[in-house]
């Protein structure tokens, strides 16, 4: 997201090389996102509308609801505001983004936790019961 | 069709674009400008007259139509020509122009944008290699500063870049170009789509005061190559280059030198003798060179109403007819 920012902020680089500039150096289904999205750009009869989510398929990428809403938001009306505008999708989409890692960074704990006592409670019922 | 116009098709939607194709393919070479205005069927422009492009069940022109084609020429990112939207143009891939006409966005008294597109003007890019041999010729013999003149639409910047050209590639002159609205060399991802000759440094996008002086700075050009004067400080900057001994090629709109000597921008290069050559592009294409010598600098001061130079008075005089 920051590169992207980067890219628009200082060379105003058009969408399709923006994409492919945020793919390189990513491998597997994010780069073939990335790059799906610079293909859809390059087509003849664009349809941005629904582009963010046929991308995503195509690439096999799976991402919670929450999460695959702030890329289209961000993707789906993308190049259409001034400098100052996109600049300011990237910032609220970036937010968003964080947010929500936060939020599966908390339940992932969680979880980790009820495991390693599941883990625990499971160990020493077969000591107890090998004793 | 000619490689350069392939990219020009993409920019409609159907059945447009299908109509476009056909007619580059058919008639490349003599389409001049593609026109489009809401509300009415979309032409192209031939040698000054305007003809209606497709047959009659081609759809009239929308305003939703004419969003498109400036949405697909912005390459989808408002944000990297905001700059050219403000001032009501598009350069396009192979050089090609797209002329914006429609609603000023103003903020704090100045336009920001545009929108609600009523009409667009796509300009060709051509590249007519020779067209600029009457003023290389005379540039051979009279090696000072020359100036192309003539009215929108005559072909100043075919000419100039041919000019440009000769001079890089026949003569082995050192050309630094200062392509401000990137019509000249067209140039993408550093690559100039149309050919400007081996010894030309290329500027993209600079305001010509600033090219200028960051091409004396740093590439050490025998000629610099503009087009276009229009500002006072382009000719401030002209000025003080011409001091460091670099000779210029550059366009400016004026039926003749006449025409200069009314506008107080042109003055001063004129008072200076910055440019001693003249190029000028008549109503038929046909080219007439010329000193701008004593003489002529006196009758454009005194604003000659008669159009044109004092021809009885040409230490040299050459005439071309480029095809229409």
């Amino acid at each position: 997201m920051e590169l992207m920012a980067g890219e628009v902020s200082f060379a105003a680089t058009p969408f399709a090389p923006l994409c492919r500039r945020a793919g390189e150096g990513r491998s597997g289904a994010v780069h073939k996102f990335f790059n799906g999205l610079a293909r859809e750009a390059e087509k003849p009869d664009f349809a941005q509308a629904g582009m963010t989510r046929r991308v995503c398929a195509e690439a096999a990428l799976s991402l919670p609801k929450s999460a695959l809403s702030a890329l289209e938001r961000l993707f789906d009306g993308f190049g259409c505001f001034d400098r100052e505008g996109q600049l300011r999708q990237f910032r609220l989409a970036a937010a968003e983004l964080e947010r929500l890692s936060g939020e599966l960074s908390r339940q992932m704990e969680g979880r980790c936790r009820t495991c390693e006592v599941l883990g625990l409670t499971a160990g020493t019922a077969v000591l107890v019961m090998v004793l | 069709m000619d490689k350069r116009l392939e990219p020009v098709p993409e920019l409609f939607p159907e059945p447009v674009r299908a109509a476009v194709r056909e007619l580059l393919a058919v008639q490349g070479d003599r389409v001049e400008e593609l026109r489009l205005r809401a509300g009415c069927r979309a032409g192209w422009v031939t040698a000054g007259r305007e003809i209606y492009l497709g047959g009659p069940n081609l759809p009239l022109v929308t305003a939703d139509l004419l969003s498109e084609v400036v949405r697909r020429a912005s390459g989808y990112a408002v944000y990297a020509v905001q700059e050219q939207l403000r001032k009501g143009y598009l350069i396009l891939p192979g050089g090609h122009r797209l002329g914006l006409c429609g609603t000023a966005a103003v903020e704090e008294g100045h336009v920001k944008t545009i929108r609600g597109y009523q009409a667009l003007a796509l300009r060709l890019a051509g590249e007519r290699t020779g067209c600029a041999d009457p003023v290389i010729s005379f540039v051979r013999s009279c090696p000072s500063s020359t100036l192309i003149l003539g009215p929108p639409g005559a072909g100043k910047t075919t000419v100039l870049r041919d000019l440009v050209r000769q001079s890089s590639d026949r003569l082995g002159r050192r050309v630094g170009m200062v392509d401000e609205r990137g019509e000249l060399a067209a140039c993408r991802d550093g690559l100039p789509q149309l050919n400007v000759g081996r010894y030309t440094d290329v500027l993209t996008g600079f305001p010509k005061a600033e090219g200028i002086e960051l091409l004396l700075r740093t590439m050490a050009p025998e000629w610099i190559a503009l087009d276009e004067i229009t500002a006072a400080e382009d000719v401030e900057a002209i000025d003080r280059a011409a001091y460091c001994g670099v000779r210029f090629f550059a366009t400016a709109h004026a039926a003749c030198v006449a025409d200069l000597s009314g506008r107080p921008v042109y003055r001063r290069l004129l008072e200076n003798r910055i440019f001693e050559n003249v190029a000028l592009i008549r109503p038929d294409r046909s080219i007439v060179c010329e000193r701008m010598d004593d003489g002529l600098q006196q009758a454009g001061r005194s604003g000659i109403d008669s159009g044109c130079l004092a021809l009885d008075r040409l230490s040299c005089r050459f005439a071309s007819a480029p095809d229409p």
